[in-house]
């Protein structure tokens, strides 16, 4: 056997090997009828609260949506005395501190100003400064253009009752705005599967790379661990290996009426640049070492490939047509041609799951989903994973600068009357 | 010891069945010429890696034979067995016992009684019918495996996704194996659609959808990479077989005539299947749309489904060979089963009386079958063909030139002492490079002919005017008389030797040009 051959039969099976992953878990949650249900939530019966919440929400040149987005947390039905809202924000950012001492007059909760002066400025920072005035049980982080569901408190509060010794609760996130541009319906269906079932089982592996919002979180865990890392850009994901490499124990729920609906960056540049951070962080993460930590072999391994994800997904996605292009160009065996047109397989159920997935949404958030928008979505499969790939060489490229600035992900006001619309 | 107890039915079933099908297995019925092409295909692939001895044409994908081929390889080369033909035999005795635990265990859940799955299994392993195919080295009981597999998983399941994801795995296999499998696909349909749940069923369908179609996509795409899917002349002027060309003459096949007309090849086939069990076919068949009626719930419905989907497909108009029923034994079986048990439900026997009521069929069926049981168990029909091959290689030079039927192509071609130019009638037909190539299209090039029914059959239809000019110019060396067992006469177990005379042929060549 040549290298050639031996090349295209390796491709294959960790093409194989990728694929099955990314099918597994994307089907998790959906492996038979009865799990479907295991993520979401009980609602159907809350007892007397016992948990105290401290929530944060640190801001950054927010001064469009900050006060809206105070003000809805007056809906939140969870008893007062066990309410505490922190938003933080840099003494320079005095647009967004105005905003907020605008919106302390009309609002019905606890609610503190943290203002910092000292560097870095990046969403680490802030949520720092919020946990160092923080009493509550559990410290929930919302993102600032976010709009929590009125009874997420209670929700959690009882599942921490239902779940007792859960250190950590992911809730669901989910972007909306399919039709803003044409890489958006893939990227809001990345956090569907990512939200739905993919986190739900890397918590049942104990390897979690946690969210960046609606994420609830032992105080006495948290100030165990320091906080969050502010050297690192998914400082999320980071808290959720170091949490997992301890056995802190992790529990997600799913509830489409619950999940915090976003929006994902509307334009390319934007969009390359939020995943440009994400794979910085990643990397970051990795060199940091703590999935080293995790209590066997195994698990070590599973938490370094699960924060290889957005490098080999990165990397193999154009590889999958690797087989065919082979077979034109190369001279192999037929029967290995063969071979290595099987993880084509792959490919063909991610279409699938991107049908699916756009009918689930359809269905379950009442977001308008037309036959074009299916066919654009698969379509845009190869040139949205360019997008990927591009983000992915600029993160190399700035580790190897040795850059590790933050670029804020713009935010823009969501049209939440509409998505109340969207989730009652 | 506690794994053997708790698989005892399933041993019981395995061993019935290998018993049934395996007793006088290499005896019994003769070698057919297709069961010698996939023996021969099978070892020229897994010891010569190239798909088949002569040129591939697409008839199959490779994938029945190369399991064949696993098997000859494991077994030490193919003919550990005696005849290449044997060795086959046994791999596919094993399989279609495995087919049986498989529809034991399906219609015992179906039924939710033990003692009704034993009855199927005794049904499907003792059946005469079933007994004369499940014999053969055919491509059809290879694939009749994976599709009860694949109806296993379908059946079993509680909406898992990973069991519609083996069903459509196995099901694919299955149509790679033998690609009439495809015909059982609405069935399959209309299973996913009774045994989903709302919750996950989008993702059932795109499972099993997604694996099928993959895996039966691989047999247009082996054509595409050795660039034969397009048929000669559209991308290059060198003439070859094409995907496209087989798939359209074997579509038209056969006669195409309605099936209930006199000379249809379904008319042909079926006093075949009534004569070998009448009681199966007659009972399979009515059992089948009765059972569509009176089905306490769908599940009873998914095999009667099958069975129909298959039935629609022998009685579409085309080719249907006999050995076609193979795939449908099951379905049929599992629907006797199926209804009897519904009317022991309805007659609402005690335990004792139902255990006794099976026992009295079991034995009903028994002297029914007496008479096909001792033929099957004690015949030895295959004699003339192990003693031509015996006398072809004692008596005949080895540099002889000799067309023979693929029964035991594969014994002269390999077995040594060999002849490395024994070659296949159809192909000293009808593929160029032999007729043209070697032979030079001249009778006097061949020095033997060994004579076989099957070849007399074929050159009946006056499709193989060469292979027939070959013979009218040779004499008989030796005959093997078919088979008799008191006034009944075998007759596909004679073979007759014949020499080429060269000078005559020669003579008659010139004289026909």
């Amino acid at each position: 056997m040549g290298i050639i051959e031996i090349f295209v039969l390796l491709t294959t099976l960790i093409l194989f090997i990728q694929g099955s992953f990314l099918v597994v878990a994307s089907l998790y949650t959906w492996r038979r009828p009865e799990t479907v249900t295991e993520v979401k939530p009980s609602r159907l019966v809350y007892g007397q609260s016992k948990t105290k919440f401290s929530l944060i929400i640190p801001a950054r040149h927010e001064e469009n949506i900050i006060k809206e987005t105070l003000l809805a947390y007056n809906q939140i039905d969870y008893p007062r005395e066990l309410l505490e809202v922190f938003v933080v924000v840099r003494v320079d950012d005095s647009k967004t501190t105005a905003k907020i001492k605008e919106a302390l007059k009309e609002i019905n909760y606890n609610l503190q100003l943290i203002a910092f002066d000292d560097l870095p400025i990046n969403k680490p920072k802030g949520l720092n400064e919020g946990l160092k005035g923080a009493r509550g049980d559990f410290v929930g982080i919302f993102d600032a253009e976010d709009r929590p569901h009125p009874e997420i408190l209670k929700t959690i509060d009882f599942f921490l009752e239902e779940n007792p010794g859960t250190d950590v609760v992911q809730g669901g996130v989910q972007l909306i705005n399919l039709k803003d541009n044409w890489f958006t319906p893939l990227s809001c269906l990345e956090y569907y599967y990512w939200f739905k079932s993919v986190i739900p089982l890397l918590s049942k592996l104990t390897a979690v790379p946690l969210g960046g919002n609606t994420i609830f979180i032992k105080r006495s865990a948290l100030e165990k661990l320091k906080g969050w890392d502010e050297t690192i850009l998914t400082e999320d994901a980071d808290l959720g290996i170091r949490l997992s490499s301890l056995n802190y124990k992790i529990g997600t729920i799913y509830s489409e009426e619950l999940a915090t609906l976003e929006e994902t960056p509307k334009t390319i540049t934007s969009f390359i640049q939020q995943r440009t951070r994400w794979v910085q962080g990643f990397l970051q993460t990795i060199a940091k070492g703590w999935w080293r930590k995790q209590k066997d072999y195994k698990k070590q391994v599973l938490t370094f490939y699960l924060l290889s994800q957005p490098i080999i997904h990165s990397l193999l996605t154009f590889l999958f047509l690797l087989g065919p292009l082979f077979s034109f160009f190369v001279r192999v065996p037929v029967w290995l041609s063969l071979i290595s047109y099987l993880p084509l397989y792959f490919l063909f159920l991610h279409w699938g799951l991107i049908l699916i997935g756009l009918w689930h949404l359809k269905c379950d958030y009442q977001i308008k989903v037309t036959p074009s928008l299916c066919l654009k979505a698969i379509l845009f499969y190869f040139p949205y994973q360019t997008l990927v790939l591009l983000a992915f060489l600029r993160a190399v490229t700035r580790m190897l600068l040795g850059n590790f600035s933050w670029e804020k992900t713009a935010h823009y006001e969501i049209d939440h009357f509409a998505l109340a619309g969207l989730k009652e | 010891m506690k794994k053997i107890k708790k698989f005892k039915s399933e041993i019981i079933v395995f061993l019935i069945t290998l018993f049934f099908t395996g007793f006088n297995l290499f005896g019994y019925p003769e070698a057919w010429g297709d069961e010698g092409v996939y023996a021969g295909q099978a070892w020229w692939l897994v010891h010569f890696g190239k798909i088949a001895p002569y040129t591939y044409w697409y008839d199959h994908f490779p994938l029945g034979w190369l399991q064949i081929g696993i098997w000859q390889l494991l077994t030490g080369g193919p003919f550990r067995f005696g005849m290449a033909v044997f060795s086959s035999r046994l791999f596919i005795v094993l399989l279609v016992s495995l087919t049986n635990v498989f529809l034991f265990k399906i219609v015992k859940k179906l039924t939710k009684r033990k003692e009704m799955g034993f009855l199927a299994s005794f049904l499907f392993a003792a059946s005469p019918v079933a007994i004369y195919y499940h014999r053969q080295a055919l491509l059809d009981n290879i694939a009749t495996f994976w599709l009860i597999l694949a109806f296993w998983f379908l059946l079993k399941t509680k909406g898992d996704l990973w069991h519609y994801f083996l069903s459509g795995l196995f099901l694919g296999i299955g149509f790679l194996s033998k690609e009439s499998t495809f015909f059982f696909l609405p069935g399959f349909l209309f299973g996913l659609l009774v045994t989903t749940k709302k919750a996950n069923r989008s993702f059932c369908f795109l499972l099993f959808l997604t694996t099928f179609f993959t895996l039966i996509s691989l047999f247009p795409l082996l054509a595409l990479l050795k660039k034969e899917f397009f048929p000669s002349g559209w991308f290059s002027i060198q003439p070859h077989v094409s995907f496209i060309e087989t798939f359209l003459n074997q579509a038209s096949r056969g006669k195409n005539i309605p099936f209930w007309q006199n000379g249809s090849d379904f008319s042909i086939a079926l006093p075949y299947w009534l004569e070998k069990d009448g009681l199966l076919v007659f009972l399979g068949f009515w059992v089948t749309f009765i059972l569509l009626l009176l089905a306490p719930n769908h599940y009873w419905r998914l095999p009667s489904s099958l069975a129909i989907c298959y039935g629609l497909f022998l009685i579409r108009g085309g080719v249907v060979l006999p050995f076609y029923f193979i795939p449908l034994i099951p379905f049929l079986v599992i629907n006797t089963s199926l209804l009897i048990d519904l009317v022991f439900k309805k007659l609402n026997l005690s335990k004792l009386l139902y255990k006794a009521s099976l026992a009295g069929l079991v034995f009903i069926l028994a002297l029914f079958y007496w008479s096909y049981w001792s033929e099957s168990f004690f015949l030895d029909v295959t004699i003339n063909q192990r003693q031509a091959i015996k006398y072809a290689k004692e008596n005949l030079p080895r540099e002889a030139v000799i067309v023979s039927d693929f029964a035991f192509w594969v014994d002269l071609r390999l077995a040594e002492p060999n002849f490395s130019n024994v070659e296949w009638f159809y192909k000293v037909e009808l593929d160029p490079t032999i007729k043209q190539g070697k032979l030079k299209g001249e009778v006097k090039n061949v020095d033997y002919i060994i004579l076989t029914n099957e070849i007399s059959e074929e050159l009946k239809g006056g499709k193989f005017p060469f292979v027939e000019t070959i013979l009218k110019n040779s004499n008989p060396v030796f005959k093997f008389a078919s088979v008799k067992k008191g006034n009944k006469v075998y007759p596909n177990s004679w073979v007759d030797i014949y020499k080429v005379e060269k000078e005559k042929a020669t003579f008659a060549q010139i004289m026909e040009k």
